[in-house]
This record gives structure tokens, C-alpha cells and sequence, in this order.
């Protein structure tokens, strides 16, 4: 699991890192390719340009060539107007916005240069008028190299170049073709490139930052992963330490549970032999009393066989009465197996055979108030020990709190059978709590498994309801059984 | 020397053309008429320039003070002024008008100092050497 967690981590780091290189090197390679193009584009535009005014010169200088038929173009063009006529028109007619002024100029004896023919509609130069060229190196240059070449008027705002095109004949320049081109269409497209460009450089920043951002976020990731490793770690750890000392405290509070369930035990073994010796308290007397008075009478030759008959069966009597004690007590508290059917009035009569003399020698009032007939199946025995559980609290505080006038009400109405006594109730604080295991307000000889033993058997074993509260003299245990009858 | 600044500010009409043109006249017409001030009529719309240096004097009408006319369009001089020094400024007059003795002009974009040597001789007037390359004949 941990190498798994650790592999995928390591599997997005490095997915990262390569998204990252990859949107370097694609920025890089577009941007490449961009520049690139543009120049491609820029320069395809210039050398496109530049072919078709070769080829266009080219034609001219067919024509030119022609017209000087193997002597001087100056001295044919002066002597022909029509020829000259003829030529311009060619050129007027290769005229246009683009390519604004078509000329062909040649040289004096005196080196400078004059106009041969000019292409212009509106401001004609005249036939040998004196042309005083800008950048008249580039000009003399044709002359020398015998070949064409263009350059830029940077002087004009960058819009003009200018190709100058040598017209030969037997190896000598007779002439020079000159065109004046615009590049506002070279220079609206480099405007858009530079425009592209700028969107590209903003498209490619942005990538860049997203690439930064990825770096950043991918390092703060890894430093979250590592620390949420190191926590889950620890809990893992915390947890492995945690079960071994929930299982230490668990083995403890078994061994408790057992030491207070053994104390539990002998306290009511306590409480039982306390309540057979408070009920064979009066039948041992009698019998105490009635030998006393066999022995009497025997001694003074008293007794006749009558009388001895009459009290070895009163003895009798009572010895049965002693092991009836006993048979009831047994039965008392040994667990139903089955359910059986009872009515609150033999539950509660046969609880109180039990516990009425121990009552009565304390001076506690029973007042008892059966009105149901209703018949439950259920376990007799079980519910037996939770009533005389709910009578010995009663007790108990009663004889704690030391009440004037004790009494313990007990009383049945339909399906309800409710204990109260007037002890003064349960504090408010401890409502809640009475229920819980091992909680117990008794100063000594608390177990704290009493009322919770009660519930489990009311409610889980007989389906029914324990519930408790207080009225204006002390408390009051409800006990609530659903009616049913045993098949 | 003298030759090279004058190519200087040649080229610099070429970057600037409203600003030298206004010194460039100063500079033809200031070594070739040693009048000071140089008294000039204008036919056309070249006063303006004129009137802004100091080295003119711009009149309205043709008088026997004028030095220079100068015309910027092919329109008849005044008979007063018919035997003074024309300098043209533009292409057309220059052509249309055979007694300039010179001219400056723009031509297919290129700014043009020409001089007609014969005209200048017969009007008394010369050229300095560093303007000699733009005499025609």
C-alpha cells in the first residue's frame, strides 16, 4: 500500500516534470518555427517581388536593345520621337500604384545622368533632363558590375526600394532600367507577423508561467505528499500503539469486571443468607420455645403423650416451614430457562415473601396496590431479581437517608408496575447515569451493576421498558412488559 | 570641404524636406547673389518659406530692387521683372520656363538642384565650385 502510495506519487512528479519539459520545448519549437516563417514569408514576399520586376526588366531591356539596333539608345531615341512615344507608353502601361515611377536613365560623356525614357503620367520628365539620383553609388555601381541590384530608401519612411536593372549590348551598358517599387504590402504583411509575433510572445509567456506555476505547485505538492506520508505514518503508528493499549485496558477491565461480578456475587449471597436468617429468625424461636416447653413438662413428669405428639408436630411444622424458606429462596434465584406465565401480583407477592420480614424488622412501610389482571410470559425468575433489586434501593435509601416514616408503594395498573418510595428521588445530575455499569451512589457495598443488570433483563430479555423518575416524595421505577400469554 | 557639407545637407533635405528646404535656398541663393538682403519676388505659393529667413526679402510687386524671381508654376513673369534671374522650384516650371537659370525640385521622389550654365553667364551670374556638379551644360 505505502509503495504504491509512493509510486503514484512518484509517477505524478515526473508526469509533471515532463509536462513541463514538454511545453518548454514546444514554446521553443514555436516560437522557432515562427520566427522562422515570418522570415521565410518576408523575405519570399521580397525575392517574389524582386523576380517579377527582373522578369518585367528583362522585357524592357528586350525592347531597349531593339530600339538601339546595335549602336547608341540616346542617339536612336533623339532621332525617333515615335520610338521614344512608342517605349514610354510600354513603360506607362507597366505603371501602377505598386511600381510608381518606371525609368531608364543613362550616363553623359560628363558621368552624370540624364533621363532617356520615362513611364510617369503627370510630371513626364523630358528626354535628356538631368537626373540626380539619391544614392548615386548604388547607380554607378550597375554600371561598373553590369548587374541589376536594389536597395531601400530608408530616407522615405522605408516604403521604396529602388531596382536598377543594366541594359547591355556587346558587353557595355547602354542604359539603366530603374523602378521604384513600394513595400507597403511587404510592410503590411511584416506588420501582421509582428503582430502574430506579439500574440505568439504573449501565447508563449503565458505558457511559461503556467510552466513556472506547474513547477511551484508540483514542489508545494511534493512537500504536502511528504507530509501527509509522515502523518499518515505516525497514525499508523499511533494506531498500532493505541490497539495494544485498548487491548491492555480491555484485559484489565475483564479482570475488573470479574473481581467486581465475584464481589457482586458474594454481596448477594450476603443479602440472601441475611434474608433466610431474618426468615428463620421466628420459626427457630418457636421451635427453641417449644422444646424449651417438651423439656419442662418431661422434667416435671407433665407431658403426656397427647401433648408430646401435639408438639413434635408443631416442630414439625415449623422445620417445614424452615425448608420451605429455603426451596423459595432456591427457586428465587435460579435462572428461568423457559418463559413462564405470570400477573404482577404473583410477581409481586412472591418477591415480597422474600423481602416483607427483612422490611418490617426496618420499621419500612409495604404498601402494595395490585389493579392488573394482565398476564405476561416472560422470565419469572429474572424479573423476580429486578423487583427485589428496585425494593433493596429502596431500602437501602431509606435506611441511608435515615426517612421518618419509610414506606415503599407498590403498585400495578395495566401493563405498568411502578416501585416508589419517598426517599427523597434521584438528584437531577445523575438521571442520566443510574443505568450505567458500575455507577453506584451507595457508600459501601455498591456494586454499580444492580440497575443495570435490571435494564438489560427488562428490556433486552422481556421486551419491555425500565424507566425512572422522581415525584414530590422520591422515586419512581416504571416497569413496562408487553402483554403475553404462554402457549 | 564646403562641397562634402553641402552633399550633407543635400541628403538632409532628402530626410527632411520642410525644414532644409527653407536653408537650402539660403544656400544657392545666398552664393550666388551677394545682395544682402536678397530682394525676391515669388510667383506661387514658395513666400512662405522665403519669408521665414532672414537672408530674403519677400516683395509683393516686381520693382527694379527685385534680385530673384522665383516661380513655382508655369505663369507669366511680369514685364517689370522679364529681365530679372528666374529660379524655378518646381518641375514644370522649370521646364516651361526657358530664361530660369536654375531650379530646385522634386522629382519621382528625389530633390533635383539643376543649372543652366548659358543662362547663368548671360545674366552675369556664377556658380560656386561646390555647386559646379549640378550646372547642365
Amino acid at each position: 500500500m505505502q509503495m504504491s502510495r509512493r509510486f503514484s506519487f512518484f509517477k505524478s512528479i515526473y508526469l509533471v516534470y515532463l509536462l513541463a519539459s514538454m511545453i518548454f520545448f514546444l514554446s521553443f519549437y514555436i516560437y522557432k518555427t515562427f520566427d522562422e516563417t515570418s522570415e521565410e514569408i518576408s523575405s519570399l514576399t521580397l525575392r517574389s517581388n524582386i523576380e517579377y520586376i527582373d522578369n518585367v526588366t528583362s522585357n524592357i531591356a528586350q525592347h531597349l536593345i531593339y530600339a538601339a539596333n546595335g549602336a547608341s539608345l540616346e542617339e536612336a531615341l533623339a532621332k525617333d520621337t515615335r520610338l521614344r512615344e512608342h517605349l514610354e507608353h510600354i513603360l506607362e502601361v507597366l505603371v501602377t500604384k505598386r511600381y510608381r515611377y518606371i525609368y531608364v536613365v543613362d550616363k553623359d560623356a560628363k558621368g552624370r545622368f540624364r533621363l532617356l525614357l520615362d513611364g510617369a503620367k503627370v510630371e513626364k520628365g523630358t528626354f535628356l533632363e538631368m537626373f540626380q539620383p539619391v544614392n548615386a553609388k548604388r547607380w554607378l555601381q550597375v554600371y561598373e558590375k553590369k548587374k541589376p541590384t536594389f536597395f531601400h530608401h530608408k530616407e522615405v519612411k522605408g516604403i521604396w526600394m529602388t531596382y536598377l536593372k543594366p541594359v547591355l549590348l556587346n558587353g557595355r551598358v547602354i542604359a539603366v532600367i530603374a523602378i521604384d517599387f513600394s513595400l507597403k504590402e511587404q510592410q503590411t504583411l511584416q506588420q501582421i507577423l509582428q503582430d502574430l509575433a506579439k500574440v505568439l510572445g504573449v501565447f508563449i509567456t503565458a505558457l511559461l508561467f503556467v510552466l513556472l506555476m506547474l513547477i511551484v505547485f508540483a514542489y508545494i505538492d511534493r512537500k504536502r505528499v511528504d507530509m501527509l506520508t509522515r502523518q499518515a505514518e505516525e497514525i499508523k503508528n499511533f494506531n498500532i500503539t493505541l490497539r495494544q493499549k485498548v487491548k491492555e485496558e480491555v484485559a484489565k477491565n475483564r479482570e475488573k469486571d470479574k473481581k467486581i461480578l465475584e464481589q457482586s456475587r458474594l454481596a448477594q449471597m450476603g443479602e440472601m443468607i441475611g434474608m433466610i436468617a431474618h426468615q428463620w429468625r421466628q420459626p427457630i424461636s418457636a421451635i427453641s420455645a417449644t422444646a424449651i416447653t417438651i423439656m419442662m413438662k418431661a422434667k416435671m413428669d407433665m407431658l403426656s403423650p397427647k401433648e408430646a405428639a401435639e408438639y413434635a408436630e408443631k416442630i414439625s411444622e415449623l422445620t417445614q416451614e424452615l425448608s420451605k424458606t429455603i426451596d423459595d429462596f432456591r427457586d428465587f434465584f435460579k435462572p428461568t430457562k423457559e418463559r413462564k406465565s405470570m400477573t404482577y401480583k404473583s410477581l409481586v407477592k412472591q418477591t415480597l415473601n422474600i423481602v416483607e420480614v427483612s422490611l418490617h424488622n426496618k420499621n419500612i412501610d409495604i404498601i402494595v396496590e395490585i389493579e392488573s389482571d394482565v398476564e405476561f410470559c416472560t422470565y419469572t425468575n429474572e424479573l423476580k431479581q429486578v423487583l427485589l433489586n428496585l425494593i433493596k434501593n429502596a431500602e437501602d435509601i431509606l435506611i441511608e437517608k435515615k426517612v421518618e416514616n419509610p414506606y415503599i408503594k407498590i403498585s400495578a395498573k395495566g401493563n405498568r408496575l411502578c416501585v416508589r418510595d419517598n426517599g427523597g428521588g434521584i438528584p437531577k445530575e445523575i438521571e442520566k447515569k443510574i443505568f450505567d455499569p458500575y455507577f453506584s451512589t451507595k457508600s459501601k457495598n455498591g456494586t454499580g451493576l444492580g440497575l443495570y443488570m435490571s435494564k438489560i433483563i427488562v428490556e433486552e430479555h422481556c421486551g419491555g421498558k425500565l424507566l425512572v423518575s422522581n415525584d414530590e416524595k422520591g422515586a419512581v421505577f416504571v416497569i413496562e412488559l408487553p402483554p403475553s400469554e404462554c402457549e | 570641404m564646403r562641397v562634402l557639407t553641402f552633399l550633407l545637407l543635400f541628403v538632409s533635405l532628402v530626410l527632411h524636406a520642410d525644414i532644409y528646404t527653407q536653408k537650402l535656398y539660403e544656400r544657392v541663393l545666398g552664393s550666388i547673389f551677394t545682395h544682402r538682403p536678397i530682394v525676391a519676388y515669388v510667383v506661387g505659393d514658395a513666400r512662405k518659406d522665403l519669408e521665414q529667413s532672414h537672408l530674403f526679402r519677400v516683395v509683393s510687386a516686381c520693382s527694379d530692387d527685385v534680385n530673384v524671381v522665383i516661380v513655382d508654376a508655369y505663369t507669366s513673369i511680369p514685364k517689370e521683372c522679364s529681365y530679372k534671374p528666374v529660379f524655378a522650384i518646381t518641375h514644370k516650371a522649370y521646364q516651361k520656363t526657358p530664361q530660369a537659370f536654375g531650379a530646385f525640385y522634386w522629382f519621382k521622389g528625389r530633390p533635383q538642384l539643376h543649372f543652366r550654365s548659358a543662362k547663368m553667364a548671360e545674366l552675369g551670374l556664377s556658380l560656386s565650385n561646390e555647386l559646379q556638379r549640378y550646372a547642365d551644360e
